[in-house]
C-alpha cells in the first residue's frame, strides 16, 4: 500500500481478496485470529496485508541472499504487542514456503511460539522438529524420538551433526517469535552455545521477533550483540488502518460499510479510532468484528465491545509484570493525567527511588512512555486502550469526544463551497455563455470572476458576489453570500440583509438562523443572537446535526465580553440554549445518544469550547483575562460530564496562549495531547 | 549484493582485508598473532575469508570460544579439533606412541588427564604429524574465555592456561594460533596482574589492530550495496564518499545505512544519510548500539573513580571545535580539572589517557596529542551527553 495514496483512492486490491474468498470456507466471525495469526489461514493474511509489502519484500530478499550466496542474515523484527509481528512472519513463512525459486535451497523450521526452550539441546529438538512438521520425509520425527533416548549432551551433539550434514548446501531458515523469552529460557550459556553454532556452522538464517531492543541483543557485552539486524515494525498509518478495515469489511461483504468507509464521515470515524488506538494492528482486526455501517457511525458500542475483547489480553499484560511494576501500571490506569515519579511514590507510599528504577524498566520492557519537562519525567501507558480497558466511562467519554472532534465539519465545508463552489457555478455559467438564454450580466459576473480566480483576488470581487447573488436569486447563493460577507468580509450587517432574504424565502432554513445568530452576537445584540441560534437549534427535530460554529460562539463571547460579569452571563446564555436543546433531544445528561447517529448538542458545544482556542488572540488581552474565560467556563461547565475532556483541554491550551510553552502538555495523556496541539494549530491535522 | 549488518558474509563481500590478510598469513610463517580490534570493525569476517580461502599449507579450524567455561573444557575441544585434523592414521600411531613410550594402556584414560596434559599431548601430537597440510587455530572471543575460567574457577587457572599456551607455542615452534577477542585481552591480562598474578602472555605474539577500511574500499563497498539493494543505480562519487564517512569507514555501519535506506524507502542523497545517521545517534532504543561506550567506562576502569574521569576527558575533547582538533596531556589535566574532575597528577592522567587509547576511544597524533579515535563516537558522546 503507497503511503502517499489519497483518501478517495483507497480500495483494497480486489484479485487476492476474492481468490482468498473463495478458496474459505469459515465463518466471518472466527476468520482473523487476532491473538494467534498463525492460525489465520495464510491465503486471509495475505488479503488482509497493508502497510508493509515493501518491508516483506525486503526479508524476502534477505533470505533470497542468505540462500544463493555464502552469506547469512539475521533479522529482528521488533515492536510492541499488537503491532503485527506474528501476521508478518506468518505471511513470510508462507510466501517462503511457495517460492518456487527457493525450495530446493532453503528448509524453513518456523518454532511454535507457545513452546520454550531452557536449553540449546532443547532448542535444537525444537528445530528439528518444526522441520520434521514441515518436511516429514526429510526429517523424521520418528528418528528424532530414538535419539532422544540418550544422553542430553550426546543428543545435542547428534542433532548438531545432523543440521550441519543436512544443510552443508543449504540454509535452514528459522522463524521464531518471542526472541527475548527464548533468550532469557536459554541462559547465558544457552545463549553462547547457540552463536557458538552460528558462528562456527553458518548455515542457518534466524528471524525473529520481540517486543523490543532487549538486553542480549544491545548490550555490548552479550553474545548476540549486533548479530542481528534490527528492524523496527512501525505503527500503521491512519491510511494503513483504513485500508485494513476496507479490506476485512470487503473480504466480509458488508457493502455499506466499504461504502461508508469511502467517505468523508466513515474516514473521519476510523481517524478518531487511530487516535485511540494508534496504529496497533491487532485492534482493528478485534475491531473489525464489531463493526457494521452503522456501529461505525455510532462508534461508542464497536469501540467499546473491542475494548471489552481487549481486556484479558491486557489483564495479562498488566499480571505478567512485578507486584510493584503492576501498582503503578494501575495507578496509571486510573489517572486521566501523567505522573512523575515523585507522584507516583507518593500515592503508592513508597520511596522515590525505588519508583524510579521500576518506571525505567516499565519503559524499557514498553509498557509507558516518558517525556521531559524540564528536569522532570512524566508517565503514561504507552497503548492508551490499556488504560480505557480499566477505565470503560472513560472510554465512553473519550470515544464520543473523539467522534464529535473529527466528525466532517458543516463549517468548514461552507467555507470551501463559498470559496470554490461559487467560482465553479461562475465557471459554468461562462461555459453556458453561448447559450442564448444566459442573461448578460451573469456572463460578465462570469468573466470578473474567472479574473479574480486567476490572479487570486476573489475576495476583493465582493461586489459582483453580491451583484450575482442577486442576479440569481437562489436561496443557497444568498446564504453563501451572507456567509462570504460574515466570515470573509467582516460585514455582519451586509451579511444579515442576505440571511434575511433567505429566511424570507425558507423561514425554517436552519443554517441561515445559526449563522444570522452569530452575525448578532458579532453586533453585541445578545439577546436577538441567542434568541436565533435557539430558534435555529428547536427547528432541527430531525437531528441533521447542524448545531452551529459554537467555536465562533465562544470565540466571539470571549473577544468581546466587556468584563467579567457580561463574559459569564453570555456564557450561561450559551449554555442555557444547548441545554435546553439536549433536553429537547433526549440527552438527559449522560452520553447515551437518543437516536441513531445523532449527536449530544453538548458535546459539540464542548468541541467548540476547544476548537475556540484558535479564535483567541492572545497577543491582544491579558493573562488575567484569559484566566478569566476559564472561570467562566468552569463555573458553567465544571460537573457537565460532557466537557470533562473539554475543559481540561481548554485550560491547557488557556496556559498555552499565556506561556507559549508546550512544555505543559506532558501532563496530559494521549490522545488528548494530540487534539489540543490541533486544536492550537501545533501539528498539521 | 544485499546489505548484511551484523550476519556472516560470503567471502566476496568482504572488502578492503585483502592487504591486510596476506600480511597476516606472511606473519604466520613465522609467530602467532593476536588481533585487537574494536567490537564490530569485522575481525570475525577476517577470519572467516580466511577459514574459506586459506593459502597453502595451511588448514585454518575456527573456534568461537564464548562458550568455554572451563580449562578442562578448552583443553579438550583442541585436543578433539587436533583428532580430527591428523585423522585415523595418525591417532593410531599416537595410540601406539604412548603406549610404548610412556606405558599409557588405556586409551580412554587419555582424557581423563589433566587438562594441561591434554592440551600438551594435543600440541605434541600435532606437531608431530606427518601432514602436507599445517593446523592453525583461529581461537575467536578468548578474552571471554579467560573471563568464564577466572569468575569459574579462579585468577591462578586463567593466567596458567594462558601461560600453558604460551609456553606450547614457544616449545613447539611451529604451533600457531590466531587470538581475537572484542574486549581486550589487556583487560583481562590487567586483572590477573591486579591478582597478584602477573603473565607476559601475549609477548610472543605479533599484535595487529584491525582499523575501519580505507576511504576507497568503504566507498567501493558503499556503492556495491547501494546498487544491490536498488537504491542507486549508477554510482556517484560524492554520495558514496558522503555513507563511508559520515560513518567513520567502518563496514558494519556501511551496512548498516544502506540496509536502514532501504527499509525507510529513502532516496541515496547526502542529505537523507547525514539524517538517518544522526537519527541512529540521537534514537532512544540505541539501533547502533553505542550506549556501550558510555556503560562500560565503569566496567574498564572500575577504580579511583576513573569511569567518571574517563568521562569527563571524553567531554573535554568532545566540546573541540573539530573531530581533528586534539590537546595536550597538560590541557587535558587543566580542563578536566576545571569541569571537577578529581585527576590527582598528571601520572595518574597518563595511565588513564592510555587505557583509554588502548580501549579504542582515543589516539594520538604524531605530537602526542589526543582526541577521539572515531569521529562517529565523538559526535555520539557529544549528542548523548547533551554538550
Amino acid at each position: 500500500m503507497n503511503a502517499s495514496t489519497s483518501r478517495s483512492d483507497i480500495t483494497p486490491s480486489d484479485d487476492s481478496t476474492q481468490v482468498a474468498k473463495k478458496r474459505l470456507c469459515i465463518t466471518s466471525e472466527q476468520f482473523v485470529w487476532r491473538f494467534s495469526p498463525s492460525q489465520t489461514d495464510p491465503e486471509l493474511l495475505e488479503a488482509i496485508f497493508v502497510g508493509r509489502e515493501s518491508l516483506l519484500q525486503n526479508v524476502l530478499e534477505k533470505i533470497h541472499d542468505s540462500a544463493t550466496s555464502g552469506s547469512t542474515q539475521h533479522v529482528l523484527l521488533w515492536g510492541p504487542g499488537g503491532i503485527g509481528k506474528s501476521h508478518f512472519l506468518s505471511l513470510l513463512f508462507h510466501r517462503l514456503n511457495n517460492d518456487k525459486q527457493l525450495h530446493s535451497a532453503i528448509r524453513i523450521a518456523k518454532l511454535n511460539e507457545d513452546e520454550t526452550s531452557t536449553s540449546m539441546v532443547q532448542f535444537l529438538v525444537r528445530v528439528y522438529r518444526a522441520l520434521g512438521r514441515t518436511y516429514p520425509d526429510e526429517f523424521s520425527l520418528a528418528w528424532l524420538d530414538e535419539v532422544l533416548n540418550h544422553p542430553p549432551d550426546e543428543v545435542a551433539d547428534i542433532l548438531t551433526r545432523r543440521l550441519v550434514a543436512r544443510f552443508e548446501k543449504r540454509r535452514l531458515v528459522i522463524l521464531v517469535e518471542h526472541l527475548s523469552q527464548l533468550f532469557d529460557s536459554l541462559g547465558a550459556e544457552g545463549q553462547h552455545h547457540l552463536r557458538t553454532l552460528l558462528q562456527e556452522h553458518p548455515f542457518a538464517c534466524l528471524i525473529a521477533t520481540s517486543q523490543q531492543l532487549f538486553m542480549a541483543v544491545s548490550d555490548r557485552s552479550e553474545p548476540f550483540f549486533g548479530f542481528f539486524q534490527p528492524i523496527p515494525l512501525r505503527p500503521l498509518s491512519l491510511q494503513d488502518a483504513q485500508q485494513l478495515l476496507l479490506k476485512i469489511a470487503t473480504f466480509k461483504d458488508q457493502k455499506d460499510l466499504v461504502d461508508f468507509l469511502n467517505t468523508p464521515e466513515g474516514q473521519n470515524r476510523v481517524r478518531a479510532v487511530y487516535d485511540l488506538a494508534g496504529g496497533n494492528h491487532r485492534v482493528y482486526i478485534v475491531l473489525s468484528r464489531f463493526l457494521t455501517r452503522d456501529s461505525l457511525d455510532q462508534l461508542v458500542a464497536p469501540c467499546q465491545r473491542m475494548l471489552d475483547d481487549l481486556t484479558p489480553f491486557y489483564q495479562e499484560r498488566i499480571h505478567s509484570v512485578s507486584p510493584l511494576q503492576r501498582q503503578i501500571v494501575e495507578l496509571l490506569c486510573s489517572e486521566h493525567r501523567t505522573l512523575n515519579p515523585k507522584e507516583i511514590a507518593r500515592r503508592l507510599l513508597l520511596t522515590e527511588q525505588s519508583i524510579g528504577k521500576q518506571v525505567r524498566n516499565l519503559v524499557e520492557i514498553g509498557y509507558l512512555t516518558s517525556q521531559k519537562k524540564g528536569r522532570e519525567t512524566y508517565y503514561e501507558l504507552s497503548e492508551p486502550l490499556m488504560r480505557l480497558t480499566y477505565e470503560l466511562k472513560d472510554s465512553r467519554l473519550l470515544i464520543e469526544f473523539l467522534r464529535t472532534w473529527y466528525s466532517v465539519n458543516e463549517n468548514e465545508q461552507l467555507r470551501l463551497a463559498v470559496q470554490s463552489g461559487a467560482v465553479q457555478s461562475y465557471l459554468d455559467a461562462d461555459g453556458d455563455r453561448s447559450a442564448a438564454q444566459t442573461p448578460p450580466r451573469i456572463t460578465q459576473l462570469g468573466d470578473d470572476l474567472e479574473l479574480a480566480e486567476a490572479q487570486g483576488y476573489i475576495v476583493s470581487h465582493a461586489k459582483s458576489f453580491q451583484e450575482k447573488a442577486a442576479a440569481s436569486k437562489a436561496v443557497t447563493e444568498w446564504f453563501q453570500a451572507g456567509y462570504y460577507f460574515a466570515e470573509i468580509k467582516k460585514d455582519h450587517k451586509q451579511a444579515l440583509q442576505f440571511y434575511a432574504k433567505v429566511l424570507q424565502v425558507a423561514p425554517d432554513h436552519v443554517a441561515a438562523k445559526l449563522s444570522r445568530g452569530n452575525c448578532l452576537l458579532a453586533l453585541h445584540r445578545w439577546e436577538e443572537g441567542f434568541a436565533s441560534i435557539r430558534d435555529a437549534l428547536a427547528c432541527d427535530q430531525d437531528a441533521s446535526n447542524q448545531l452551529g460554529d459554537s467555536a465562533s460562539m465562544f470565540g466571539l463571547i470571549f473577544r468581546l465580553s466587556e468584563d467579567y460579569d457580561r463574559l459569564q452571563a453570555r456564557i450561561n446564555m450559551l449554555f442555557g440554549v444547548y441545554e435546553q436543546v439536549a433536553m429537547n433531544r433526549g440527552f438527559p445528561g449522560d452520553l447515551v445518544q437518543s437516536k441513531r447517529g445523532s449527536v449530544n448538542p453538548l458535546l459539540h458545544l464542548a468541541d467548540g469550547l476547544v476548537k475556540s482556542l484558535t479564535k483567541i488572540d492572545s497577543d491582544r488581552v491579558t493573562s488575567v483575562v484569559l484566566q478569566g474565560y476559564v472561570l467562566a467556563v468552569e463555573q458553567r461547565a465544571a460537573k457537565r460530564p460532557e466537557f470533562e475532556i473539554a475543559l481540561r483541554l481548554f485550560r491547557y491550551g488557556i496556559r498555552y496562549l499565556m506561556r507559549h510553552n508546550e512544555a505543559d502538555f506532558v501532563e496530559i495523556l494521549q490522545p488528548e495531547r494530540n487534539i489540543l496541539r490541533q486544536s492550537l494549530g501545533l501539528v498539521h491535522t | 549484493m544485499k546489505a548484511n549488518p551484523g550476519g556472516n558474509l560470503d567471502p566476496r563481500q568482504v572488502y578492503g582485508r585483502d592487504a591486510l590478510i596476506e600480511m597476516l598469513w606472511d606473519r604466520l610463517d613465522s609467530q602467532s598473532i593476536l588481533i585487537n580490534a574494536e567490537r564490530r570493525i569485522g575481525k570475525t569476517q577476517i577470519l572467516r575469508k580466511m577459514l574459506l580461502e586459506p593459502r597453502p599449507p595451511w588448514k585454518p579450524v575456527f573456534r568461537d570460544l564464548e562458550k568455554i567455561h572451563s580449562a578442562q573444557e578448552f583443553a579438550e575441544l583442541v585436543y578433539d579439533d587436533v583428532q580430527q585434523f591428523l585423522g585415523k592414521a595418525e591417532k593410531a600411531r599416537n595410540f601406539v606412541r604412548r603406549l610404548l613410550e610412556e606405558n599409557e594402556t588405556d586409551y580412554v584414560s587419555l582424557k581423563a588427564r589433566t587438562w594441561k596434559q591434554l592440551l600438551t599431548s594435543a600440541v605434541e601430537d600435532l606437531m608431530k604429524a606427518r601432514q602436507q597440510q599445517r593446523l592453525v587455530f583461529f581461537w575467536d572471543e578468548v578474552p571471554y574465555m579467560l573471563e568464564s575460567i577466572r569468575k569459574n574457577d579462579g585468577p591462578k587457572l586463567a593466567a596458567e592456561v594462558l601461560d600453558t599456551v604460551r609456553s606450547l607455542r614457544i616449545e613447539q615452534s611451529a604451533f600457531r594460533v590466531i587470538f581475537t577477542g572484542s574486549i581486550g585481552l589487556h583487560h583481562v591480562l590487567n586483572r590477573l596482574s591486579a591478582a597478584g598474578i602477573p603473565t607476559s602472555a601475549k609477548n610472543d605474539m605479533f599484535q595487529v589492530t584491525v582499523t575501519p577500511l580505507a576511504p576507497i574500499d568503504a566507498e567501493r563497498l558503499a556503492g556495491d550495496l547501494l546498487q544491490g539493494e536498488g537504491i542507486l543505480t549508477d554510482v556517484r562519487p560524492d554520495i558514496v564518499s558522503t555513507l563511508a564517512e559520515e560513518v567513520d569507514y567502518f563496514p558494519y555501519y556501511i551496512h548498516h545505512v544502506v540496509a536502514g535506506l532501504r527499509i525507510e524507502q529513502l532516496s541515496a542523497t547526502e542529505a537523507n544519510i547525514r539524517d538517518y545517521v544522526t537519527r541512529q545517534l540521537v534514537d532512544a532504543s540505541d539501533p547502533w548500539q553505542l550506549a556501550h561506550y558510555r556503560t562500560r567506562l565503569t566496567a574498564y576502569y572500575p577504580d579511583n573513580n576513573d569511569a567518571d574521569k574517563a568521562a569527563v576527558i571524553l567531554d573535554v575533547l568532545a566540546l573541540l571545535g573539530n573531530p581533528s582538533d586534539s590537546l595536550s596531556v597538560d590541557e587535558i589535566l587543566s580542563s578536566a580539572q576545571a569541569r571537577g574532575a578529581h585527576v590527582k597528577d598528571r601520572n595518574e592522567l597518563l595511565q588513564l589517557l592510555r587505557a583509554m587509547d588502548a580501549d579504542h576511544y582515543l589516539t594520538r597524533d604524531l605530537d602526542g596529542r589526543y582526541h577521539f579515535r572515531f569521529p562517529l563516537i565523538r559526535r555520539w558522546w557529544r549528542l548523548d551527553r547533551g554538550l
